[in-house]
């Protein structure tokens, strides 16, 4: 009997033994770290078994005389590799955290931990859109609470309001979508919905996958609503990794992969793959001129994000799932990186830590790895990725992406090249559980491409080693070589300052303070409410208080003794019932 | 052996009694042990009820049109039930600190109260009905008039008085003329009957009643007693207020409004959901720009009794158990947040959001707690407003999808609470913050009795869904 739910338990019961269990007893983390290798191998023993077939455990949730709700784990190729993903890269950044977060407040992180994995275990293996929703919001709450969790500070604070209060805009976008879809269907279950899309009508196929993209948009950071990324590096390191790669911005992603046929009817395609270059567009230019190692990786996550829905759009499921695969590993790579930066120098920012002499130690590797799978370089494995989401891109995309492939070499090497600049002198202390999280997803990263070929078997994926793809590994060499010539050797200062002022031109305040001014314009309009409810009430105020002097009673009411009263009404309820039952 | 009705009267009055001796005699016990031992009392009547079921009770005073007090149970007695024995029960703690003058007369009060809100849940009588709706309201009158804040409890008493006063008018109005045209009191001869009764008088009797309920829910433009009385309230008076007085509208709605008369109710039913919608985006806006957090929860307390008038008004089976299943978990959730601003006042001196910042370092299980509740409130899965919500939404979907525009009340909701909660709790601790202590066991305890229900209702809705029905 394999019960789905088993993927999920493990961290439940780890959040609440955490919680329940103080420091002393037990470390908190040897116990988020079992309950992860519990979903681990709970996840690859169900996609063993269940390989090539799909199950669907359904439980009634609500029941009425006129219906019910249930809520349903689907097992398949897909939702379980995919379960496989979270767990493993959770596990990952679960050992990191150990040497990461020391010196943090243990119980409350991993709790919060706990539960952001769980939510996104449950999510992923959700057969129900209810379900799905659920654990969707879970993961943004537990994530508002990871990003906010150093709250004595006002930006990590802010940051997290931030975060929560965009992806709710998406959040609700979705809960409409699911509730039209249930008007209609009578059903949460994804598969009946998903089998029968035929039968909505075509306004509603439009509107619903509409609301799903709003929805797949905002968890994922794409344009309009990524400004919430960036900030949200004010959180733990371990929390970026875990957020940015595996878990949160690929929900978005996934959720749209997930509900493909309903997304594919509505003939949305283009308006996705727009949306996706302009999100490209604008993490390019924001990773370009950004010093913070946290926020170029940021703002790379919004372009690895943004190929996914370009996969998307293009009808590619398989290209945006292998991609979706390869980001969670490479990513959650240069964040370890970066956060085991920040613990041995203490330092975010890219000219501080090029002073700090870098060069030449146990980092410099995984970073060239991570950073070399950034651009899509071979033979690594996001190599292999590329030449998968690529497989559908007309004349018009390829040719984009080529100059996207050079910008993206270009400001992921600009990073790695200012910051291993300078020979160190000794090698930095290698920390086993530092040293081993970040040695096993970097292995991952090398040897991962050639899962690509046995990819297939899993998830219907067609790939093709084309001219352009040959083009773009060129244009991403070229990218690396001016990186290398910018910031290495520190040649052709003109065309660096060129660059440097295009992207100063853009200016990356701007857009966020249209967002900041919609959310003032809003306070101000709750301001202007106010002030109307406020003379409504004066209003009433003056209309009661004329009503009570014209009653002669008023005075009574103010002076009156109030014990006479409450015996009054008593006696009065006494009476009434003693005169009743006399009657009776 | 099944519970009769009649304890419910029995037991608090016994209560009062009680108090009313023990101030007469001395050595005076102390008047919390008395108040607690009638109150656990009810809940274990109610709680062994629920086991063995409930049996009606009833004295007849004119026989011949039913003028009599009885009590029993109708299809949605059940879940308000819940709410009025357990959530003053609750509440009691922030009575037991807070109240330190003429501490017999309020835990005579409160008793009264007590009572006469689980009677008003279950009488079927429209005599008995309205004796216990105005012993309530003119107790809760008393509440804020002697125990309020100093400077603003005269003004906000007397509106309160005003404005609720009105609505039991209406609401006698109402009854007197479903008595003349049905020729009984009684509420289940009255729903048998009143199929044969004039066009107009149904037309009158449903504007009657929705009018008490627009006062007692409320609905702009009829709702600002409430942010004024909350503001004014001692936090016992505020939990029995919004977790249960405001419930009262909506019961007598879903009540005689929809389950007597739903042919009517579906002829107002676009500018009912309209002005639902309308009076849910407007209270959001309002309540975003409150510096006093009381009145915050209060605005958005007003924003839920908003969401359940489009659930009541949905005429559907989803809309409709929804209205029920949020008030049941809005009247917890709510009561939970003013409890957690009355500890606010106790503890710092002010709830002026402005003055306050940082307390999540000192004060890490009243953080705790607050994010709970404030994330229950904005709707998170797990907790037991979402369910309500969801059901609400779905019913108000089908019947007309602007309904939905309300989501983006949620998100203004969103807003305003969680930059609520980082202006109190997090940034760095305020310098004439320093010496604030967190809350004590008894608070705790408090507090996770509100969270257990929240916790178990999100979870397991089929428990509170399976005790009720509606009619449809």
């Amino acid at each position: 009997m394999s019960m789905l739910v088993f993927i999920i338990l493990p961290m439940l019961i780890a959040a609440a033994t955490i919680a329940m269990l103080g420091e002393k007893l037990i470390k908190s983390y040897l116990i988020a770290i079992a309950g992860a290798a519990a979903s681990l191998g709970f996840s690859l023993y169900f996609l063993a078994t269940i390989f090539g077939r799909s199950i669907t455990q359904s439980y009634v949730w609500m029941q009425f005389s006129f219906g019910r709700i249930s809520v349903s784990l689907t097992g398949n190729n897909l939702t379980l590799s995919a379960a496989v993903l979270v767990s493993f890269v959770s596990l990952v950044i679960l050992i990191f955290s150990v040497f990461y977060m020391d010196k943090e407040p243990q119980k409350r992180y991993y709790v919060e931990m706990s539960i952001f994995i769980m939510s996104m275990l449950g999510l992923v293996i959700s057969g129900s859109l209810l379900l799905f929703y659920v654990f969707w919001e879970l993961v943004g709450v537990s994530s508002y609470l990871l990003i906010g969790f150093w709250y004595k500070k006002e930006s990590a604070a802010a940051a997290g309001n931030k975060a929560l209060i965009i992806t709710r805009i998406g959040d609700m976008a979705f809960l409409a979508a699911i509730i039209i879809l249930f008007s209609v269907f009578g059903t949460f279950s994804i598969n009946s919905i998903l089998s029968s899309t035929s039968v909505l009508p075509s306004y509603l196929v439009f509107i619903s996958a509409s609301l799903i993209l709003i929805a797949g948009l905002s968890k994922s950071a794409q344009f309009p609503f990524y400004t919430w990324l960036p900030d949200a590096m004010e959180g733990p390191t371990p929390v970026s990794a875990l957020l940015h790669s595996a878990t949160m911005v690929a929900a978005g992603a996934y959720l749209l992969v997930r509900l493909y046929p309903l997304i594919g009817a509505a003939n949305i395609g283009s308006v996705i793959v727009t949306l996706a270059l302009i999100s490209a567009l604008i993490a390019i230019l924001l990773g370009i001129y950004e010093t913070h190692i946290k926020r170029i990786i940021a703002y790379s996550t919004i372009e690895s994000l943004s190929f996914m829905f370009m996969a998307i759009g293009t009808a590619n499921i398989g290209g945006a799932i292998f991609y979706l695969f390869t980001h969670a590993i490479f990513k959650s790579l240069l964040f370890l990186v970066a956060g085991a930066m920040a613990i041995f120098f203490e330092t975010y920012d890219i000219y501080d830590l090029k002073n700090k002499k870098l060069g030449g130690t146990w980092l410099e590797i995984p970073a060239v790895i991570g950073f070399a799978s950034l651009a899509g370089l071979p033979p690594f494995m996001s190599f292999f990725a590329h030449a998968a989401f690529s497989y559908g891109f007309s004349m018009l995309e390829e040719t984009i992406f080529i100059a996207i492939s050079f910008f993206t070499a270009l400001y992921s090497f600009r990073a790695f090249f200012v910051m291993f600049s300078r020979r160190s002198q000794k090698n930095l202390r290698k920390s086993f559980p530092a040293y081993f999280s970040i040695y096993i997803l970097s292995i991952i990263s090398i040897i991962g491409g050639s899962l690509l070929f046995t990819f297939s078997s899993i998830i219907n994926i067609h790939y093709s080693f084309n001219v352009f793809v040959f083009i773009d590994v060129v244009s991403a060499f070229v990218g690396v070589y001016f990186g290398y010539a910018f910031f290495y050797k520190s040649e052709m200062a003109g065309l660096r300052y060129a660059m440097r002022n295009a992207a100063d031109r853009f200016n990356r305040y701007k857009y966020d303070r249209l967002v900041y001014s919609i959310g003032r314009a809003f306070v101000r309009l709750g301001v202007a409410a106010a002030r109307f409810d406020d003379g409504l009430s004066s209003f009433y105020s003056a209309l009661a208080s004329g009503s009570i002097f014209l009653s002669s009673s008023s005075k009574k009411i103010q002076n009156g003794d109030a014990h006479t009263y409450m015996i009054a009404i008593f006696i009065g309820l006494l009476a009434l019932i003693s005169i009743a039952a006399v009657l009776v | 052996m099944s519970i009769s009705l009649f304890l419910f009267l029995v037991i608090p009055a016994i209560g009062i009694i009680w108090l009313y001796i023990n101030s007469l005699i001395k050595p005076r016990l102390d008047e919390r042990k008395i108040v607690l031992s009638a109150v656990a009392a009810t809940v274990a009547t109610f709680l062994v009820g629920l086991i063995t079921g409930f049996s009606g009770f009833s004295i007849s005073l004119v026989s011949s049109i039913d003028f009599s007090f009885s009590l029993g149970l109708n299809s949605i007695s059940i879940p308000f039930m819940l709410l009025a024995v357990i959530v003053p029960a609750i509440g009691l703690n922030s009575a037991f600190k807070e109240i330190k003058q003429n501490a017999t007369l309020f835990y005579v009060l409160f008793l009264l109260i007590y009572m006469s809100l689980i009677l008003l849940f279950v009488s079927t009588n429209l005599i008995s009905l309205f004796v216990v709706w105005e012993v309530t309201l003119i107790s809760v009158f008393f509440m804020i008039a002697f125990w309020g804040e100093e400077e603003t409890r005269h003004k906000a008493s007397i509106k309160f008085l005003v404005f609720t006063q009105f609505g039991s008018f209406t609401l006698l109005a109402g009854f007197i003329l479903m008595f003349l045209y049905t020729g009984s009191f009684n509420l289940f001869v009255i729903r048998t009957m009143i199929g044969s009764v004039p066009a107009w008088v149904s037309y009158t009797i449903f504007g009657l009643v929705l009018m008490t309920a627009l006062i007692k829910m409320p609905i702009f433009p009829l709702h600002s007693w409430l942010p004024d009385a909350h503001t004014s309230a001692p936090t016992t008076g505020s939990v029995i207020l919004a977790g249960l007085l405001l419930k009262m509208g909506g019961y007598v709605l879903l009540l005689f409004g929809l389950e007597l008369l739903p042919n009517v109710a579906s002829i107002i039913q676009v500018p009912a959901l309209i002005l639902g919608v309308f009076t849910l985006l407007y209270v959001s806006l309002v309540a975003s720009a409150q510096k006093d957090f009381k009145r915050l929860v209060a605005y958005s307390s007003i924003f839920y009794m908003a969401l359940v008038f489009i659930g009541i008004f949905s005429i559907n089976g989803y809309g409709e158990s929804g209205a029920v299943f949020l008030m049941v978990s809005h009247g917890f959730i709510v009561s939970m947040l003013f409890v957690l601003a009355g500890i606010l006042k106790e503890k710092t001196g002010t709830r002026d959001i402005d003055k306050l910042g940082g307390l999540a370092k000192n004060m890490p299980f009243y953080a705790f707690f607050l994010m709970f509740a404030m994330l229950a409130t904005i709707g998170v899965p797990g907790m037991s407003n979402f369910i309500g919500e969801a059901l609400v939404f779905i019913g108000g979907y089908m019947t007309y999808a602007f309904v939905l525009f309300s989501l983006a009340g949620v998100l203004i909701a969103t807003n305003y609470y969680i930059s609520a909660i980082k202006r109190i709790l997090f940034t760095s601790l305020k310098k004439e913050l320093q010496k604030v202590r967190d809350i004590s066991v008894y608070d705790i305890l408090q507090l996770s009795f509100f969270s257990m229900f929240i916790l178990v209702l999100g979870i397991v809705p089929g428990i509170l869904l399976n005790s009720f029905s509606v009619t449809l």
